[in-house]
């Protein structure tokens, strides 16, 4: 079966004026399947927002990709002209951002917002690009759709805003949704529906999504599959059951037991010792040794490569059993 | 390198300008009237105005004097409109009312209206230009500093600084100062485009170094009289003036997105 | 390694309330962040509130603080109201109640090492550098810092790290009462943890009074004894924590227990 998206070997170099150059990202493959969801699971400077970046062709400036291939329907997304990215973003790949205030546009109401990506994608008239609109407004529980379409961002609060973010992110039906971070600006109830409702709107769809998250629990929430980054590499990969139940890779494991219990326990809750390198700092081997209570010497000194495990991998010398 | 250029360019203007004495072929005060008015050539690289005076030599000297004095009338403007934008911001009240009425006050007069009639009043001389051009800038320095302090008073930080029982001055200027800097130096370099033009205006119209001490300004003027005879007069302190704008703009631009990254 | 036992907060929490506030009230133009909120803080707890964003729970963390002023309502500490004190009269309990804020990104001037941020707390005491010096030592071990960031600006810092400079330089007055107003939201689920869990330890070594504010209901009960719930600028419920997990009485708290158990 032909995957969506296949990344394979992607590596992004960084330059920052006072430490030079280093991988962000030092080899990441990942692969989405049509209608599936995926997460991708990392800490801040795992580098994925930078492999959700290079997917949509936002690599910053400072940065630039050295190394590998993205294939998204027969197209290299790493080498498309700015034309090409026209007809694949909005329609195609659409992105659900972290913060839906920064992402609207504060002059414009909100109906116009979702049909300008209408006209613009699917060439549709006027009204029947309100009509859209408003119809898409009612898909992600918006109440009195036809009133809000009429509103500006700021009159709405921030979970009614993401909801809007994800009306436009689904306007044109795309083949693939990334969701980066999507309920991070919001409350823990509202959480929940967020990210329920993007679950039901992308399945509706039979679109695919990249779910973009620092958050385990969340991720396995509505995830099929989940990959878990660590220092600009994928370290563990697998179908949700599996890697929560039986994680094999030592920082997968302590993500899991890093998790706060709902109820009264006279236990701490184990934490992962130290924090994670920046790509500037990265230790010699694997990048995990230094935190991990199951290195041995050898990871000091080679950088263990993927062992794929039927329906998933890691990359790890002494996994967990 | 592209991301310098306008530093570069400045810091090169300002360098030779500085170094004049060293640089200057001739001196610029000689005459040789039958030498007037010589296109750019080998004795002169940029030719002799209209008393025979190697335009080289006068452009390098003129430009020290110019430089200085928009220079020194930003560093004043900048120095004094800080100071009183840091208290005005940090004790509001009548303090600031006072201080942003000041401000009006002198926003109120065309810029060069006012250095012209403070220059008239005390007479001409350079300190009556850095007085009067740093007058005319000193309200936008007061201006974006009280603001900058309005704001900073509520981060985080100063907060934190009053849970911890930080003496108010230390919070001003220990805390807040630090955050000041870099826009106000931003501002600076903008300013001192300005300044220069401001100089060489009044410089133009008489007021400012007196012949046969050269300034760009002056050196504008007297071109102008006698444009039959050399065009390359008024274009070459035309050009030098230009330059050194486009440079302070340019530099204060790459600042701005230096700072933004 | 082992599991680590810890012996439950409130432990020996006594019955002396260090902490009151009575019917505090603030409004904002036309919006009312707090409406008549009354609580204790009680010697050696932790007290934990939840609450969503527009709870009002940051407005009550700098009320409490005397950041922002009240419109109305007591804050008793160790008896005193200080709701009324002014700045002048505030200096010698400024040093005795903590903050810890949310962001650790604007709680540091981004334009000061670390070094000299930490001494701001000793110089206000009229300490001596020298003191100071080993002072900010201790609380760099104290809390598994290296100090090799002294010399570092915030920028070049981790969250987790930035965070820990935040919490040390609240402790460096050496406070009996810190309120810490969500000072795990802006970082990793996995840092979080070490935060909270370096809060427990330090509350259990310096025998401090904490209020803990979060709209994460998994890391209030985590470290608290009591619990309370804001809503709208109301406490709504408070109790054991015990209690509110098992019995909750209020439909918001029954609420966002539903949603917390994922």
């Amino acid at each position: 079966m032909n995957p969506l998206l296949q990344i394979r070997g992607l590596e992004i170099r960084f330059r920052r004026p006072d430490c030079g150059r280093a991988a962000v990202l030092r080899g990441v493959d990942l692969a989405i399947g049509r209608g599936e969801i995926v997460g991708l699971v990392g800490e801040s400077g795992s580098g994925k927002s930078q492999t959700a970046a290079a997917i949509l062709g936002l690599t910053p400036a400072n940065a630039q990709v050295t190394g590998g291939s993205a294939d998204f329907e027969g197209r290299d997304l790493l080498h498309l002209s700015p034309s090409e990215w026209q007809q694949i973003r909005g329609r195609r790949i659409a992105l659900v951002p972290q913060e839906a205030f920064g992402a609207l546009n504060p002059c414009l109401r909100i109906g116009s917002q979702i049909s300008e990506s209408l006209q613009a994608h699917l060439k549709l008239e006027g009204r029947e690009a309100r009509r859209r609109s408003v119809e898409l407004l009612d898909s992600v529980a918006i109440e009195r759709a036809d009133e809000v379409a009429g509103w500006f961002p700021h009159q709405l609060s921030g979970g009614m805003r993401q909801r809007v973010t994800i009306a436009i992110a689904l306007a044109c039906n795309p083949d693939l949704v990334l969701a980066d971070e999507p309920t991070t600006a919001l409350d823990a109830i509202t959480r929940v529906q967020i990210l329920d409702l993007l679950e039901r709107a992308v399945r509706s769809r039979g679109s695919a999504m990249l779910l973009i998250t620092h958050d385990l629990t969340q991720a396995r929430q509505i995830c099929d599959r989940v990959a878990v980054m660590y220092a600009g590499q994928i370290v563990e990969e697998g179908p949700v059951a599996k890697l929560y139940s039986q994680p094999s890779h030592p920082y997968t494991r302590g993500l899991l037991r890093a998790n706060l219990p709902l109820g009264v326990s006279a236990e701490l809750v184990s934490e992962i010792p130290g924090r994670s390198p920046s790509p500037w700092e990265l230790p010699p081997g694997c990048a995990f040794h230094p935190r991990c209570d199951r290195a041995g010497v050898d990871c000091r000194e080679q950088v263990p490569a993927w062992a794929a495990t039927g329906s998933g991998g890691h990359r790890c010398l002494h996994p967990c059993e | 390198m592209k991301a310098r250029m306008g530093l570069l360019l400045l810091a090169g203007i300002s360098i030779v300008s500085i170094f004049a004495p060293a640089l200057a072929p001739q001196d610029p005060l000689t005459l040789n009237v039958p030498a007037r008015f010589q296109p750019p050539g080998a004795g002169h690289w940029l030719g002799t105005d209209e008393f025979g005076r190697d335009v080289l030599s006068r452009l390098l000297y003129g430009g020290r004097v110019s430089l200085l004095v928009a220079g020194s009338a930003v560093m004043v403007a900048a120095i004094v409109g800080t100071a009183c934008g840091l208290v005005a911001g940090f004790s509001g009240g009548w303090l600031d009312h006072l201080a942003l009425l000041a401000a009006d006050v002198i926003l109120a007069f065309p810029g060069i209206l006012l250095a012209l009639l403070l220059v008239a009043l005390a007479g001409p001389s350079l300190a009556a230009l850095v007085v009067s051009i740093s007058i005319i800038y000193t309200p936008i320095f007061l201006r974006l500093v009280r603001n900058l302090t309005l704001h900073l008073r509520e981060a985080d930080f100063v907060l934190a600084c009053r849970l911890l029982g930080v003496r108010r001055r230390i919070v001003l200027f220990g805390e807040i100062f630090p955050n000041v800097i870099a826009p106000v130096a931003a501002q600076a370099v903008t300013c001192f485009g300005w300044a220069l033009i401001a100089e060489t205006a009044l410089s133009f119209l008489g007021l400012g170094a007196q012949p046969p001490a050269p300034s760009w300004g002056s050196m504008l003027a007297s071109a102008r009289d006698y444009l039959d005879f050399s065009a390359s007069n008024a274009i070459v302190p035309a050009c030098a003036i230009f330059l050194t704008v486009w440079a302070a703009n340019r530099t204060a631009q790459d600042l701005q997105k230096e700072r933004v990254e | 390694m082992g599991r680590n036992r810890f012996w439950r907060a409130p432990l020996f929490a006594s019955m002396r309330v260090i902490l009151e506030a009575k019917a505090l009230t603030k409004r904002f133009g036309g919006l009312t962040a707090l409406r008549d909120v009354s609580l204790d803080l009680r010697e050696g707890e932790i007290l934990g509130l939840v609450g969503e964003s527009g709870s009002g729970k940051s407005t009550l963390a700098r009320v409490l603080t005397r950041l922002i002023e009240a419109d109305s309502g007591q804050i008793l500490f160790e008896g005193t109201d200080i709701a009324g004190l002014r700045e002048s009269q505030l200096r010698p309990f400024r040093r005795k109640i903590q903050f810890i804020f949310q962001d650790p990104d604007a709680a540091l001037n981004p334009r000061q090492k670390i070094r000299t941020t930490l001494w701001r707390a000793y110089q206000a005491g009229g300490v001596s550098r020298a003191k100071a010096e080993s002072g900010i030592s201790r609380l760099l071990e104290n809390l598994g810092v290296e100090s090799g960031i002294l010399d570092r600006y915030p920028a070049h810092l981790s969250g987790g790290q930035k965070q820990r400079i935040v919490i040390a330089r609240a402790l460096s007055t050496q406070p009996s009462v810190l309120i810490a107003d969500e000072p795990t939201a802006s970082l990793d689920a996995s840092i979080q943890v070490q935060v909270l869990n370096l809060l427990r330890r330090l509350h259990r070594d310096h025998g401090l009074s904490m209020i803990f504010i979060s709209h994460d209901l998994r890391a209030v009960t985590y470290l608290s004894g009591r619990i309370g719930v804001l809503r709208w600028g109301r406490l709504v419920e408070m109790g054991e924590r015990t209690s509110i997990l098992e019995n909750p009485q209020h439909p918001y708290t029954k609420e966002l227990l539903k949603n917390s158990r994922i």
